[in-house]
């Protein structure tokens, strides 16, 4: 056992560390921030939609609340793990004379970025666009599925 | 601005029977106005447009939507950011709109409303001979 000399403030140098990391694992997770290293593309955006994300024995499934997008203006992209979805939902014609009284949608450019688990089917992945909802639906490879194995006693 | 005035507290005995005991959020809206009537647009992500209900009573409107909750229990949510739930809001209405003559639209989970005001709030140019 060797004696450490008592350094206060390192506790101190630990704790802002700890608090860094945590907030950019979340923006991270959250598609709040880019990985650093591509940052040959900044993304610049106005709103995040809000998702939930599912998970059953055979997919993953991805729901993004999109009211009023238009269908054409949604892209989704995948690569190395990471599912993209970025998009702009159109501000409705601004007419002439006319006065705002409540305005609580957000309008303008979205995007979310979620990493995934590398055992899903990248090439089955499917979306579908419904009553202003996104449900991107990603099946998990063979590997990921729980199995059931007998196992036998003697 | 006190033309429509949004009602926060709902009394439970204006709500459809069926969304009675569930919970329920109030959609986001903007509201806007031109010379000719008031609009309101909602957003009511995931309804479907037999599941929209729109209540005039005396001087309040009511948007009610409801929201086909997923059947499958099976899924097990790793991030949820959407509160669960039905819509559910009410607006005061001012003397000025026309009751009768109530438009709405439903597409891509957004709830038009165009609320004509009456002919004799609009504002019109008297002629000098």
């Amino acid at each position: 056992m060797t004696l450490v000399k008592c350094n206060p403030r390192r506790e101190l140098f630990n704790f802002d560390r700890e608090f860094n990391r945590f907030f950019r694992d979340f923006n991270r997770n959250f598609g709040m921030l880019r990985n650093e290293d591509d940052s040959s593309e900044v993304v610049e955006f106005n709103w995040s939609p809000l998702s939930d994300i599912l998970e059953n024995d055979d997919n993953f499934q991805i729901k993004l609340d999109l009211p009023g997008v238009d269908k054409k203006d949604v892209k989704i992209s995948y690569s190395e793990g990471k599912i993209e979805i970025r998009g702009e939902r159109k501000n409705e014609s601004k007419v002439e004379g006319e006065k705002y009284h409540r305005v609580e949608r957000s309008h303008g450019k979205f995007f979310r970025s979620f990493n995934l688990p590398s055992e899903v089917k990248e090439d089955k992945i499917k979306a579908d666009f419904k009553n202003g909802q996104l449900n991107v639906v990603i099946p998990k490879s063979e590997k990921a599925k729980p199995r059931m194995i007998d196992v036998k006693v003697n | 601005m006190n033309e429509i005035k949004s009602k926060e507290t709902v009394e439970k005995k204006s709500l459809i029977d069926e969304i009675q005991n569930q919970p329920y959020k109030a959609p986001l809206v903007n509201i806007t106005e031109d010379e000719n009537s008031f609009f309101i647009i909602a957003d009511l992500p995931g309804v479907r447009k037999d599941n929209v209900e729109l209540k005039i009573e005396e001087n309040s409107l009511s948007i009610i939507g409801k929201v086909d909750f997923d059947k499958n229990a099976k899924s097990k949510f790793i991030l949820r950011e959407k509160r669960t739930g039905n819509y559910l809001r009410s607006f005061k209405l001012g003397d000025s709109i026309d009751q009768e003559k109530i438009e709405a639209t439903l597409e891509n989970g957004q709830l038009l409303l165009m609320l004509p005001k009456k002919e004799s709030v609009k504002p019109r140019s008297i002629e000098i001979n």
